[in-house]
């Protein structure tokens, strides 16, 4: 379980610029559960989702995983805590340009020292559950939309992580590719992994798969 | 300790991949920067061997040259200055030398006219050096004709082509009989260009020098250790060319070095970003780019040192030769001996290699602080 | 995937090799006494200068030049370029 306890994010604090981005947010995220956080653009999801996944501190605020507090982590234990907990499937795909799939695939893997050989096994067992096999070696500039966002999953599935982080993962799909998305998530689920979901997308945040659904609007998640 | 191994090759691949993403980009780096790596080491490669050759054969050189001087210009000197020298103790051996220049104006082309100090050709022969017999079209057994200063003609017989390999001291030499030489340059009987002592014992010649300063009206005294000097600084890396080429190369240098230092741009961040969002540490994306350096920066080390050496070396500095050349219409051929020591090697390493990855660290560092949330936005 | 760290490192280690190779025969031509010949007409002309250049008197014996050798034909020597621009004039070269 994920318990977020009144966390803040201020962007320039204490300047004429500053711009409160999450205000005071407490929720619980359960297990192996789709949780949504629905809400109009620049109601803070993102925000929230970084600071979730652990990749920016809240400016006050703390975030428990399965108990342990991730907010008060130095740098380094924050990096290894993404690297074992934590996939990022990200609204612009982020897949690097001109690699091919295998080589976007490795790129988690890279720091922990992995071998080829492992990491090859690793891949196209994914790849295939993905549907993806025939473009292992395909550059990432030439895929579809659909394709992308596939591979782009395949890389938050290879370090095995237990949650996912979706930011707007159907911003740049169609609505056949989106059903599509939905199915991979119930697989997912089936996986008994936890999914964590940013999204103003009617067939995401209404669909069947989805547990557990925040509302977020300046900041702050309302309750209907 | 396999795992930090394999945790490397992973690293250098991926390394290897980015630079491949930027293909045009990285490769003019690379060519820029293993051609200025080239040129630095083949100067200095050059100049090395140069000054090594010239250290070994001059060392053979009189040991002290007296030369008149006269309101300041070399002057010919008189047969009395040999007595007055005989009257110095120390000296070994007192040679007066004859040797000059003659312009051939067909050509317009100048050769060095010397008599030997022992063992004179015959009257009327001479020797050549290669570059003259080459230039001149001329070998043994061939006559040679020279105006005299008094526009009169004289024929001298080519006794002898001084060897090849020798060219170096001897390439533009007319070597003559004394007669020849004086009739020929109109020098008259008493005089000589300027003499040449040997002293035995290495450690007075500076004392003898300020004897014969002290003692003789309108002399210089060049010792062979102001000869050497000469030399030393003409080939020295400081001296002009080799630090003009230096300035430049470094120049150019810098630009690419500035050029990766100013070129963190909003993909550079993005990709920081997005490798941070994947689990990766910021010492990871540091040692990654430190690859990436390492890996152009080895490379254009050792391509260009090697390319160096076989230029030099194997293809007797042909892209130098003219230039050092200059108007000069004779040229020696040399083999140059290879002269490289662990010192050339560091001296190029540390004004090409060094600053290169020194300044692709530093924007790294500056590279890696990027938040991980980048990849988000 | 191809291995290119392993293609890089095997590059490196050739180009190394390749180095000490060359290293090793400038080791060999040094100790062949190439200028034996050179050093008995040095002996037997009492030369003291190196032919490398013959675009001016100054220039071709610069050991020899008096002081004012550089300066008799151009005050900045652009006719012997890039020679002149090599070898400094005598005055300068004695204050070392």
């Amino acid at each position: 379980m994920i318990e977020v306890i009144k966390v803040s994010k201020i962007y320039n604090q204490h300047k004429h610029n500053e711009c409160v981005a999450v205000d005071n947010v407490s929720l619980e995220i359960p297990e192996k559960a789709v949780t949504v956080i629905c809400g109009p653009s620049g109601s803070g999801k993102t925000t929230l989702l970084s600071i979730i996944g652990a990749m920016i501190k809240p400016t006050s605020g703390r975030i428990f995983v399965n108990g342990q507090e991730i907010t008060s982590l130095s740098e380094r234990f924050l990096s290894k805590f993404r690297r074992e907990n934590i996939g990022f499937v990200f609204q612009k795909f982020n897949l690097i340009r001109n690699l091919t799939v295998l080589q976007n695939l490795f790129i988690p893997l890279i720091p922990l020292g992995f071998s080829k050989k492992v990491f090859e096994k690793k891949a196209y067992m994914l790849l295939e559950k993905l549907n993806l096999s025939n473009l292992a070696n395909a550059n990432c500039e030439q895929l579809s939309g659909g394709e992308a966002q596939r591979v782009a999953i395949a890389r938050a599935l290879i370090n095995d992580p237990k949650i996912i982080i979706a930011d707007e993962p159907s911003a740049n799909l169609d609505s056949h590719n989106t059903q599509n998305l939905l199915e991979i998530f119930r697989e997912l689920i089936k996986e008994n992994r936890t999914l964590i979901i940013a999204s103003h997308d009617p067939i995401i945040y209404s669909s069947d798969i989805i547990n557990v659904r925040f509302n977020m609007r300046d900041g702050r998640l309302i309750y209907d | 300790m396999k795992n930090l191994i394999l945790r490397h090759l992973n690293l250098i691949d991926y390394a290897i991949w980015n630079l491949k993403r930027n293909k045009l980009k990285n490769s003019l780096i690379f060519f820029i920067y293993t051609f200025c790596i080239f040129l630095v080491s083949s100067v200095l490669m050059f100049t090395s061997s140069l000054n090594r050759e010239a250290k070994e054969i001059l060392a053979h050189a009189p040991d002290m040259i007296v030369q008149k001087v006269v309101a300041g210009r070399h002057d010919l000197i008189e047969i009395s200055y040999l007595d007055t020298l005989k009257g110095i103790r120390g000296i070994s051996e007192i040679k007066p030398r004859l040797w000059g220049y003659y312009f051939e104006p067909n050509l317009r082309v100048n050769f060095s006219l010397v008599v030997p100090l022992n063992e004179q050709p015959e009257k009327g022969s001479i020797y050549i050096g290669s570059g003259v017999a080459k230039i001149l079209k001329k070998t043994e057994n061939d006559f040679l004709p020279f105006v005299k200063t008094s526009k009169e003609s004289l024929l001298l017989e080519i006794e002898k082509v001084i060897e090849f390999e020798t060219s170096l001291m001897t390439n533009d030499l007319i070597i003559m009989n004394e007669e020849d030489f004086r009739n020929i340059t109109g020098m008259g009987e008493n005089k000589f260009t300027d003499i040449a002592l040997f002293i035995n014992n290495k450690n007075e010649i500076d004392k003898i020098a300020e004897k014969i300063l002290n003692s003789m009206p309108n002399v210089r005294v060049v010792t062979k250790s102001s000869i050497l000097k000469t030399y030393d600084s003409l080939f020295n890396w400081r001296s002009s060319l080799v630090f003009f080429l230096i300035s430049m190369v470094l120049v150019a240098f810098l630009i690419v070095a500035v050029d990766r230092f100013i070129s963190i741009n909003v993909d550079d961040r993005n990709e920081i970003g997005l490798l941070k969002a994947l689990g990766w540490d910021t010492s990871d994306t540091i040692i990654l780019k430190s690859w990436e350096s390492v890996v152009i920066s080895s490379l254009s080390f050792l391509i260009g040192i090697n390319s160096a050496y076989i230029h030099i070396f194997l293809f007797d500095a042909r892209i130098f030769k003219p230039i050092i050349m200059g108007w000069s219409v004779l040229y020696p051929h040399f083999n140059l001996v290879p002269n490289i020591n662990m010192w050339t090697l560091i001296t190029i390493f540390a004004i090409t290699v060094l600053p290169f990855i020194l300044f692709s660290i530093v924007s790294v560092w500056r590279l890696s602080i990027t938040e991980p949330d980048v990849a988000m936005r | 995937m191809r291995r290119e760290s392993i293609v890089f490192l095997v590059l490196v280690f050739l180009l190394t090799c390749l180095s000490l190779v060359l290293i090793i025969d400038a080791h060999d031509k040094n100790s062949v006494n190439k200028n034996k010949n050179t050093v008995i007409w040095v002996k037997k002309l009492g030369l003291t200068d190196l032919a490398l250049f013959s675009d001016a008197s100054y220039i071709r014996h610069i050991s020899q030049s008096d002081m004012f050798a550089p300066f008799q034909d151009n005050p900045s020597s652009f006719d012997i370029f890039p020679t002149a621009s090599l070898v400094p004039p005598t005055y300068m070269r004695e204050r070392e």
